[in-house]
């Protein structure tokens, strides 16, 4: 295989980079506007029942809530330019402290469940694939159809209840030590406790996405497995994981890489109810309680940033591309 | 050789099971440390500005306030050893000597003058300045005694004299940081706050209290009520309190190593009519919704009997104030459907719904949906005001649309609750005065009035009880609000954790008795 063309790479990936400010920017806008669209506001939502009307006037001026929107959306995004991401309403304190608290939780959740089904879902749609129309084919999609419909809540609830409560093998809610700390640090107690609590959270947030990504491989494989090449390097004598290594799956890798972007997207921003469920300390929910509470600084802040991270995640699978397909090159 | 796609998952599989059991023995309480799983993070911890159940928690271990209350309401000495009222207008504090802030500096007058000035301070936007407003000056005398002088008579300063005392040295060190690092002389000291992950305190070994049994008391933030209470029946901490799933509690009986107690609270649920709308402005129309209530069975089957059906506006916790003998209108279709018909709404055209003078019977009632046990209530009250004729329909909202809506006088029919009802004051001024600022009803009574006055301005426990007691007998009949249920607070404790007293206002103070040996 020809090396990439680094040259034309970096313009490529440059370019990518370069189109991530008109995303923020867009993001932003969004936001901003559908924050605005919400009924309540967050005067009434921080004073709660003990709100007067004098009070909440008083403090809609003191947010500059009551100034015309163009205004307020000019001032919001000139502060967002210049990386001042304000001071959050009902927890009174600076937002980038709350996102940069509570973002390494979500990316720790997000990075270990996609491993686990990754892992996990991967090799079961090979199995499946290699063994099709026998009784390994119809259990292996029998579990990935659970996976697909079982439902979050249900499923995180089930697995406290099993492995915390009658079982004690793993804790019931929260975060354990940092993992990467952990992992720097060598300490086979901190990564153990690391572990363990990632476990039931990383799985729950896992086995949708292992169920997909189990069922694609399938298909994908099945596609592949169908082609002219496949059957001739059989034909040829090649060894059979060869045959499935490096010709039928390396082709069934594309649909399969843009799947796994898309779930870690969902796993950052989406892991709302698993990090309820197990008190995980993420953005997940710290961006839902403070929709509800219409703590606007902390959406905006924290909206934006999971935006960002989610372009640059997928200009990484987009160069990823380039590296399984030959054919693919970017300039 | 067995295919990368058969090893690596058996090999994942036995890397779970050796982390999982490795803990082989339910999780037990460390000796000296009290976990405790809450509901909610706090959103600040500065006293002046705390309004979520957790930050009162938090706030009641690190500060003080010039009194508390006991687990009957009555106001107890705390940072001041005695008080006097000089005049009807006037209260002297005595503040208890060599008190000291965990920073080392001293308690002075000073500290409580700030304290309460800052939050009369109406650029504070402090949530509750409401309570202390009939306060028109708060001046220390020396340094160990303060007075308060108000604008009229005002009964209730006592019970809402446990605001807790912040360190003015310490605010105006620390300024907005203030709220994440509080400073205060309470038995436990704050260590740290990880957000929407756990608050932790240490003893204080220098508190006026004498030194905190506990050494360490973490708060956990679990905002899912069935993993809070699994992490109470695993060993995953200590201690839990409402709110809690009804399934959750009854399983939680059965649990060896937990004891539940169960109280009635100082909240209530209830149904806001307004006083304003076309339709439920007939008092008519109000009394025929109430009778068509079934509180008892709403209690029952959806509460779970963790709530107490209502009677009145009086609750039970008010002792020398409650009485069971004012009623509201009990469950009764009959009368209910008689007092349609007396208000003029028939079904004219026999299409199943009542109607007057060619307008529907329409009524909507709304809830906020962050209580699954209200939108069931409001889904079952649908249903049986449809059977009665009523073209009844649901409208669920979150918690900050709902009191704009209320607000805003937006709304038919709500039901929601208050919360912290230490007082008949608290729980009837702002809600019934024609200029109660949560009369959201626009409930306008000059007898009321009148008498929520003169409740504000009598000491005499006996007077307050006639007057309180007068008032709900009115509210019982006008029905600006009808109380579906007395609130229960219930508490789940690990059976190693002792001398831990629940309060029925949720309060944690018997922590710093509390140990765990």
């Amino acid at each position: 295989m020809s090396p990439l063309p680094l040259p034309r790479m970096v313009r490529y990936t440059t370019r990518r980079l370069l189109l991530l400010v008109p995303v923020a920017l867009g993001a932003a806008v969004i936001t901003f506007v559908l924050l605005l669209l919400l009924p309540g506001d967050p005067a009434i939502a921080l004073l709660g029942q003990e709100a007067s009307g004098p009070e909440i006037a008083r403090f809609r001026n003191l947010l500059g809530l009551d100034r015309p929107v163009p205004i307020q959306l000019g001032l919001y995004l000139w502060r967002m330019a210049r990386g001042d991401f304000g001071r959050s309403i009902t927890l009174d304190a600076p937002v980038l402290r709350l996102i940069l608290s509570t973002l390494p939780a979500t990316l720790e959740l997000a990075i270990f469940s996609i491993t686990l089904a990754v892992v996990g879902g991967i090799p079961l749609g090979l199995l499946a694939a290699r063994r099709r129309g026998t009784a390994v084919d119809t259990t292996t999609m029998l579990l990935a159809q659970l996976g697909v419909s079982m439902p979050v809540f249900w499923l995180g609830v089930l697995l406290i209840l099993l492995f915390a409560v009658k079982l004690n093998w793993l804790p019931s809610f929260g975060r354990g030590a940092p993992l990467v700390a952990a992992l720097v640090s060598g300490n086979a107690g901190l990564i153990m406790d690391s572990l363990r609590h990632l476990i039931l959270p990383g799985f729950t947030l896992a086995f949708f996405n292992l169920a997909l990504l189990s069922r694609l491989t399938r298909w994908a494989l099945l596609e592949v497995l169908e082609e002219d090449y496949v059957r001739t390097a059989r034909a040829k004598g090649q060894r059979e994981r060869i045959v499935l290594y490096r010709h039928a799956l390396r082709n069934a890798l594309l649909p399969i890489v843009t799947i796994v972007g898309l779930q870690f997207g969902n796993a950052l921003g989406g892991a709302v109810v698993t990090e309820t469920i197990f008190g995980w300390p993420g953005m997940g929910r710290l961006v839902v309680q403070a929709i509800g509470q219409r703590d606007f600084p902390v959406v905006q802040g924290a909206v934006l940033v999971l935006a960002l991270l989610f372009s640059l995640f997928n200009v990484l699978v987009d160069l990823t591309y380039a590296f399984i397909d030959p054919r693919i090159r970017y300039g | 050789m067995r295919m990368l796609h058969v090893r690596l998952p058996v090999v994942v599989l036995m890397l779970v099971l050796a982390i999982g059991t490795t803990r082989t023995a339910p999780a037990a309480p460390a000796a000296g440390v009290l976990r405790i799983g809450i509901d909610v993070d706090a959103g600040t911890l500065d006293p002046r500005l705390a309004n979520d159940t957790t930050a009162r928690r938090v706030i009641e271990q690190v500060y003080d306030g010039l009194l508390e209350l006991d687990a009957q309401l009555r106001p107890r000495p705390a940072l001041a050893e005695s008080w006097t009222q000089a005049s009807p207008t006037s209260w002297v504090f005595k503040l208890r000597r060599n008190v000291r802030f965990h920073d080392g500096t001293p308690l002075t007058a000073a500290d409580v003058v700030f304290t309460y000035t800052t939050i009369l301070d109406p650029a504070l936007r402090a949530p509750l300045r409401g309570l202390y407003l009939p306060i028109t000056r708060v001046e220390a005398v020396d340094n160990e005694t303060v007075r308060f002088t108000l604008s009229a008579p005002y009964a209730p300063l006592l019970k809402y004299a446990d605001m807790a005392i912040v360190s003015r040295a310490a605010v105006e060190r620390l300024g907005a940081e203030y709220a994440s690092r509080p400073v205060g002389t309470g038995a436990y000291k704050f260590v740290s706050w990880q957000r929407n992950s756990r608050i932790v305190l240490e003893a204080n070994p220098d508190s006026w209290r004498g030194r905190p049994k506990l050494n360490q008391v973490i708060f956990n933030i679990i905002p899912d009520n069935t993993t809070r209470a699994a992490a109470l029946e695993s060993g995953d901490v200590d201690l839990i309190h409402s709110p809690l799933s009804p399934q959750d509690v009854a399983r939680l009986r059965g649990s060896p190593r937990v004891t539940i107690t169960q109280m009635t609270g100082l909240g209530i649920t209830y149904l806001n009519m307004n006083m304003m709308d076309p339709i439920v402005r007939d008092v008519r129309i109000r009394r025929a919704i109430a009778h068509l209530i079934p509180q008892t069975t709403i209690v029952r089957q959806i509460y779970r009997e963790m709530d107490r059906p209502a009677t009145s506006v009086l609750l039970p916790a008010w002792s020398g104030v409650f009485t069971d003998e004012i009623v509201q209108p009990g469950h009764d279709i009959a009368r209910a459907k008689a007092l349609l018909a007396e208000a003029g709404w028939t079904d004219s055209n026999r299409d199943g719904v009542l109607d007057k003078d060619g307008q529907r019977l329409a009524l909507t009632i709304r809830t906020h949906s962050e209580d699954p046990n209200r939108i069931q209530v409001v889904e079952l009250l649908i249903s049986i005001l449809r059977s009665s004729g009523i073209e009844a329909r649901a409208e669920i909202t979150e918690f900050p649309a709902l009191v704009g809506a209320l607000l805003a006088g937006n709304y038919q029919v709500v039901l929601v609750g208050w919360l912290g009802l230490v007082d008949p004051d608290r729980g009837m001024f702002n809600q019934f005065h024609s200029k109660g600022t949560q009369n959201w009803e626009k409930y306008n009574n000059p007898r009321i009035d009148a008498l929520l006055d003169e409740g504000r301005q009598k000491a005499d426990p006996t007077e307050r009880a006639r007057i309180y007691r007068d008032v709900a007998r009115v509210i019982a009949t006008d029905l600006p609000y009808y109380v579906l249920t007395y609130q229960g607070y219930i508490v789940g404790v690990n059976r190693r954790v002792q001398g831990f007293v629940p309060n029925p206002s949720g309060s944690f103070r018997s922590l710093w008795t509390t140990s765990v040996p």
